[in-house]
């Protein structure tokens, strides 16, 4: 069974995304799953190890459940869906997920940052809100709209 | 150009297709194993999703769905203690159901769609009756649900995600696209207390039906908009890739956009129940949410981009008559092989060009191989190929949507492994986020091209067709990047006119672009919203409003001129055709090649008006884009 999933979004403000994601987190993709639901859709758990919480506290992996993947005759496929290709580092903000033990990724594709190295090997952030900006920026800007918050 | 009569939708196959390599059949057709092997083309009916961004998937067998019939269930955790059966008390009315689902449902049923076209009656009715929960997934019934919870949405965005549409699929043996929607569930994000709640009907009435009985954080969402773009999903359309940038008062953007625009919405009272179904009034107030207003009050009315998809997609007899077609390819010049090649995932778009101001405008991508193409056709691609259907007969500009340079990154792949790419809409980073509509293009149309990975030797900006001669290094002021500087191309009902091929500019530097920069008002209440595509001013900001407009990308000490008009149509001025009129102001560029305009403009006269600057260079007039003001009242 084949399923597609069109999913309507909102850009959001990066402000907005780190008010509503209830972790930010840099991370690395260690390892994926998919299941099938009783519903036919598919799911994949994605291992995250994680290297940094920019907001919330987690321990070292957090598990991620989205919509999508392939297991046998099952495919769904996500309109809008993040990569998270094994070994890739990101930048994630994570909302609840379908289940309590697991996360959700907020706004898909737009709360996913991809961390690759620049051309003069500096580590550099790119997404919604984010081309080629210096990590460590990026995350100063996040860290500074925690702050913020709490006050 | 040339043009040839179209054919009928009907192909029959003699030679090889591609192998499918998604081994999936179900909704009991034959359960099917293609993966890895050829198969002989003998299925007469498919297509290819050419005109729907959201990558090769459009079902086109005819008896998808025929009479979509839906149960609106309330997945709410809390039982409904006054309608057995109904576990949400939001639904109190039932039988009755939300205006905006009825009147969606009458948009999509009646005869002619919108009104707008005589010759596309849409042979789908959608049916919608209260019922009691069922659970999103796929069991040969078709929902409308109001979800609460991460259950549903954890997976699929969490709070940013307005709605999702799940359409489950058919394939058959000989082809590699799906050919048919067996079943669609439509699930709306009703955890309106950290996300978007729902209103009803005009909210310029104070009579809303309102799915929340708390304020949300992000805004208000109009269901009927909404319910209208999954509709869409659920006919077996696609996100549109189409720009907006002659969207004034966003209200040309086609439904099946895929971000939900946002217009300012003034507190009102409506309606909503409580636990025990009893009306309670309700102030809804958008300026009061993040995003400062509703979403989606423009996907109420299809526009022309909607309407040639489904009219593509449900053919009524004679269709093919009464349209034309303009078809082509895109190509790019790349320094590694010293050559043009043909690129796919760009998108083009047609622009009716006797009537700019109705904003007709009709996308695609180019894909490798036509609408409806044979097994010839699939076993012989022709890269970078494009074709826009659905085409009333009249004149139209054709131009190749700007790539976004920022997806250009090292990593951006077109292979679907890593970052995708992006086309579409300019984007910077300086855009206002919530006006940052980048088109994220899904796996399978992402930009490709024969040399190789990304990243392309430069990005490049909206080009127009300008006719036989096209070259990838026309310069950064010759080439059209404006209706202006295009060449018109006549499309007859029923022929396609062919050879509409472009080369895009290799390595120019984008010409003078206008942008929209500040905005102050010196009252309270914010400065509206301001995009380079336009601004949207509060009507309660006060009697004046100080906007300053700059120009980049001219000659040092080029002298320029600020253009206004209150409807854009293209006028022919000394030998050139304008879409603004009206001479405001003439200033010098600077040093670097910027001007600056600033101009201190009444309320009572901002209102759809449009700016642009004119030019001249090597004895031609030459403008800048076009941005927009409009009022929130509209």
């Amino acid at each position: 069974m084949c399923a597609r999933l069109y999913v309507n979004i909102r850009h959001l403000s990066l402000e907005t995304y780190v008010t509503l994601s209830t972790e930010i987190v840099l991370g690395t993709v260690r390892w994926q799953l998919a299941s099938v639901l009783p519903s036919g859709l598919v799911v994949t758990d994605y291992g995250i190890s994680i290297q940094e919480c920019l907001k919330g506290s987690l321990n070292d992996e957090v598990v991620l459940r989205l919509y999508g993947g392939v297991v046998d005759q099952y495919q769904t496929v996500v309109d809008r869906a993040a990569h998270l290709g094994l070994n890739s580092e990101l930048v994630l903000f994570l909302c609840p997920g379908t289940e309590p033990s697991k996360r959700g990724i907020l706004g898909l594709a737009d709360g996913a940052y991809q961390v690759v190295a620049s051309p003069t090997g500096e580590r550099v952030v790119s997404g919604l809100h984010a081309f080629g900006v210096p990590l460590p920026v990026f995350a100063s800007d996040i860290g500074s709209i925690v702050r913020k918050e709490r006050k | 150009m040339n043009t040839h009569k179209q054919s009928s939708s009907i192909v029959q196959c003699a030679m090889f297709c591609v192998a499918l390599v998604v081994p999936i059949v179900a909704g009991g057709l034959e359960h099917v194993r293609t993966q890895g092997h050829p198969q002989g083309c003998s299925s007469a009916d498919y297509e290819r999703a050419e005109y729907w961004g959201g990558g090769p998937y459009i079902p086109s067998h005819m008896n998808a769905l025929p009479s979509p019939a839906f149960e609106v269930v309330h997945a709410s955790s809390a039982p409904n203690p006054f309608i057995p059966g109904f576990p949400s008390p939001n639904l109190c009315g039932a039988p009755s159901l939300p205006a905006g689902i009825t009147n969606a449902a009458a948009a999509f049923n009646s005869a002619s769609l919108s009104g707008l076209d005589a010759f596309i009656p849409l042979n789908r009715q959608f049916t919608f009756a209260p019922a009691p929960m069922r659970a999103f997934g796929q069991d040969d019934i078709n929902i409308l649900t109001f979800h609460e919870g991460p259950l549903i949405f954890g997976g699929a965005g969490g709070q940013a995600t307005l709605a999702v549409t799940s359409a489950y699929l058919d394939f058959n043996a000989y082809v590699p696209e799906p050919t048919r929607i067996y079943e669609a569930d439509i699930a709306f994000n009703a955890s309106s207390i950290t996300g978007y709640s729902f209103v009803d009907a005009d909210p310029l009435i104070p009579a809303n039906y309102n799915f929340s009985l708390q304020a949300p954080v992000l805004g208000f969402a109009d269901l009927q908009g909404v319910l209208m773009h999954e509709m869409g999903h659920v006919l077996g359309l696609g996100h549109s890739v189409i720009d907006g940038q002659s969207a004034a008062n966003n209200s040309h953007f086609p439904t099946m956009f895929p971000v939900a625009q946002v217009l300012p919405f003034p507190a009102q009272v409506g309606i909503t129940r409580d636990q025990f179904c009893q009306a309670q009034t309700y102030q809804l107030d958008g300026a009061a949410t993040l995003d400062g207003g509703i979403l989606g009050i423009s996907a109420r009315t299809l526009e022309r981009d909607d309407l040639s998809a489904i009219g593509e997609l449900w053919q009524p007899p004679n269709y093919l008559m009464y349209y034309g077609a303009i078809e082509g390819t895109v190509r790019e010049w790349v320094p590694t092989w010293g050559m043009n090649l043909p690129i796919n995932g760009v998108v083009v778009v047609a622009v009716k060009a006797d009537n700019p101001a109705e904003a007709i405008r009709v996308q695609t991508l180019t894909y490798s191989y036509p609408h409806n193409a044979s097994c010839d056709q699939f076993a012989n691609p022709v890269l970078g190929r494009y074709q826009i259907r659905g085409l009333t007969p009249g004149s139209y500009y054709v131009y190749v949507q700007s790539v976004d340079q920022d997806s250009r990154g090292t990593t951006c792949n077109p292979g679907g492994v890593g970052p995708p790419c992006y086309a579409g809409y300019y984007s910077k980073p300086s855009d206002p986020p919530n006006w940052v509509d980048r088109l994220q293009l899904g796996q399978g149309s992402m930009l490709t091209n024969t040399a190789g990975p990304f990243p392309l030797p430069t990005p490049y900006p909206t080009e127009y067709y300008s006719g036989l001669g096209e070259s990838s290094l026309e310069g950064s002021q010759f080439f059209a990047t404006h209706a202006q500087a295009g060449v018109a191309i006549t499309v007859d009902a029923g022929t396609t006119t062919s050879g509409i091929d472009f080369v895009l500019e290799y390595n120019s530097t984008t010409a003078p672009t206008l942008d929209m920069l500040t905005v102050q008002t010196g009252t309270a209440g914010g400065p509206g919203y301001a995009s380079p595509r336009g601004l949207a001013i509060y009507p309660h900001l006060g009697s004046q409003v100080s906007v300053g407009f700059t120009v980049r990308g001219l000659k040092a000490n080029q002298q320029c001129t600020l253009l206004s008009g209150t409807a854009r149509t293209l006028t022919l001025i000394d030998g050139q055709l304008r879409e603004v009129a009206n001479a405001l102001s003439t200033t010098s560029a600077d040093a670097t090649g910027t001007a600056v305009f600033q101009l201190m403009l009444p309320y009572g006269n901002l209102e759809n008006t449009f700016y642009q600057v004119g030019y001249r260079y090597n004895g031609k007039n030459m403008f800048t884009n076009v941005v927009n003001v409009w009022s929130s009242t509209q």
